[in-house]
């Protein structure tokens, strides 16, 4: 894996978007000073670990590298939420629970940022047709 | 209240500085380890230790490992979330909330006997 650093990526943000984080992350660490001063510093430490930076991250409108999304073409707007944060998500952890494999995202991540969320008929529809295929596999 | 000002503004710039960390990296699942940056922790253990001492800032840092597990349980449920339920990511991020808290003060209740 090779790390690239893109600056004109913070570009790409607008102004908005970094207010809304500053906001709410500078509210949760005041929240957090005042839970450890009036419960103490037991509860209060486990609000230095809060997850506050997660949910404020999904606010963002990009998308994935190295789709439509990035650069935002002319006359198409990005749908809001998410899409760039799933991808970026995936890199938030690296262990494999429960069967579930950050590869398994990786995998996806095209899925993801491509285009609107497909509807749960197609979707189905994919998963039958991906069984059919295996099971074609397996007789095969 | 001047505390609180600097804990506004030592929050505020450490998320948005980890945040736009995030933004200019690339592959993004890379990137997305800046998320999990203990950026309230930093802001405020400095003014913590300032106002209240090391004893207090030994508990909340003893507080924090239990939040750091919490805190991987709710990204491992944001990822199934999304990934198995296809959930919105608003939503996904907000309903795994629940499984933080119930962690944090679990283990807690169970580790530190409290209250």
């Amino acid at each position: 894996m090779i790390v690239q650093f893109k600056l004109s990526a913070i570009r790409q943000t607008r102004w908005h978007e970094y207010l809304v984080r500053f906001v709410l992350n500078g509210a949760m660490t005041i929240v957090a000073g005042l839970i450890a001063a009036r419960f103490g510093p037991v509860i209060g430490g486990l609000f230095l670990a809060f997850p506050a930076i997660f949910p404020a991250s999904d606010l963002d409108r990009k998308a994935c590298p190295g789709t439509q999304g990035e650069s935002g073409p002319a006359g198409s707007a990005p749908r809001q939420g998410s899409r760039g944060a799933r991808c970026r998500r995936s890199g938030a952890w690296k262990f494999r629970i429960g069967g579930f494999r950050p590869r398994d995202l990786a995998d996806d991540r095209a899925v993801f940022c491509r285009g609107p969320r497909p509807r749960g008929g197609v979707v189905a529809r994919r998963r039958g047709a991906r069984m059919a295929g295996a099971a074609t596999a397996v007789e095969g | 209240m001047l505390e609180y000002g600097l804990r506004f503004l030592a929050g505020g710039i450490a998320v948005s500085a980890f945040a736009a960390l995030g933004d200019t990296l690339r592959p993004k699942s890379f990137a997305g380890l800046f998320g999990a940056a203990p950026s309230i922790a930093l802001a405020t253990l400095l003014i913590t230790l300032s106002r209240k001492g090391a004893p207090f800032v030994a508990m909340e840092g003893r507080s924090m490992i239990v939040g750091a597990f919490a805190l991987a349980a709710y990204s491992w449920t944001v990822c199934v979330l999304l990934k198995k339920f296809l959930l919105s990511s608003w939503a996904a991020t907000m309903a795994a909330l629940v499984i933080w808290f119930a962690i944090a003060l679990g283990v807690s209740v169970a580790l530190f006997r409290f209250p």
